[in-house]
């Protein structure tokens, strides 16, 4: 009985909260070829491929925005 | 027919040297902290010194961890002098440090083996080392006895002519390989420089100054901690 409600709770849990889809994309440097790459996360909306696509391309912008913060003098 | 070339006349000149040609990969994705290298290397040597330049090839890679990374039109060109006898090198590849580096602490202990492969159709001996949080095969040439090759490989009884790091990340195969006269220069004299424990002490806190930087809206950052060579192992 104590096992069955530990379950339902940890089911209720589950239902409330947002699945995330992350994604890693680098950037490289054409003066020092040197790399950098941001892991970006988005919430789920129950479309794979665009979720796949938004969290790859927040991490790809992100990644070219932090190689020039990185290399900059 | 270019060893017997060379043998001939390295016994007449004091001006001799080499000039072999490399394809250079390291492509190493398996982690956040990898990174993707993709250059010709070309190696000037005679038996005291060489210049070892890397210049860019365009490429195109699609990685797991590094998304897609296009090298076309990359535009750097780095050196590395070495001097054979003083077993130095100084190097302006600095990854961000910008200054010039002096290594000195570079030496490969080879175990020389058995075996044998054919490089640019000439055969050659196989050694196997560490170096720097890789372990190495090397094919060098015994018959052309420069113990010199390509970046920081070197110490074996004859010029090398292919590097391959076990784990697959490191490819450095020669191309060309030419005999040229004429001097070897050192670019970076009179110009001050860095130790190599002043470069890994400058990475480290780099690589864990970044790797520690929370960004906002939960990205989170990652450099590489290795190229040819790691940083952070020593």
């Amino acid at each position: 009985m104590a096992n069955t409600i530990a379950m339902e709770e940890e089911n209720a849990k589950s239902s409330d909260a947002v699945t995330q889809v992350c994604c890693r994309r680098g950037a490289s440097d054409p003066e020092t070829g040197q790399t950098a790459s941001i892991r970006a996360c988005v919430d789920s909306t129950g479309d794979a491929v665009i979720d796949l696509g938004a969290a790859c391309s927040k991490a790809q912008t992100a990644a070219n925005a932090a190689l020039k913060v990185l290399l900059a003098p | 027919m270019f060893l017997l070339l060379f043998l001939t006349k390295i016994c007449f000149s004091q001006n001799d040297k080499i000039v072999v040609t490399y394809k250079s990969l390291t492509l190493d994705d398996k982690d956040e902290n990898g990174c993707i290298l993709y250059d010709k290397g070309e190696l000037v040597t005679n038996n005291k010194e060489s210049l070892y330049t890397e210049t860019p090839l365009d490429t195109i890679v699609d990685m797991v961890n590094l998304g897609t990374i296009s090298t076309i039109d990359y535009k750097y060109k780095f050196t590395y002098y070495k001097d054979l006898k003083n077993k130095t090198i100084l190097q302006d590849r600095s990854y961000g440090m910008k200054q010039i580096i002096k290594d000195d602490n570079y030496k490969i202990n080879w175990t020389i083996t058995k075996n044998t492969k054919y490089v640019l159709s000439y055969i050659c001996q196989e050694a196997v080392g560490s170096f720097r949080g890789r372990e190495y095969k090397a094919y060098f040439l015994k018959d052309i006895p420069i113990s010199n090759g390509p970046f920081k490989f070197d110490g074996l009884p004859g010029l090398i002519l292919e590097v391959q790091s076990t784990d697959g990340a490191v490819s450095i195969v020669a191309t060309e390989l030419l005999y040229d006269e004429g001097d070897i220069v050192n670019p970076f004299i009179n110009i001050d420089n860095k130790k190599w424990t002043d470069f890994i002490s400058f990475y480290k806190k780099y690589f864990e100054k970044v790797s520690n930087h929370t960004l906002e809206d939960g990205l989170s950052i990652s450099v590489p901690n290795r190229y040819i060579e790691s940083f952070t192992k020593e």
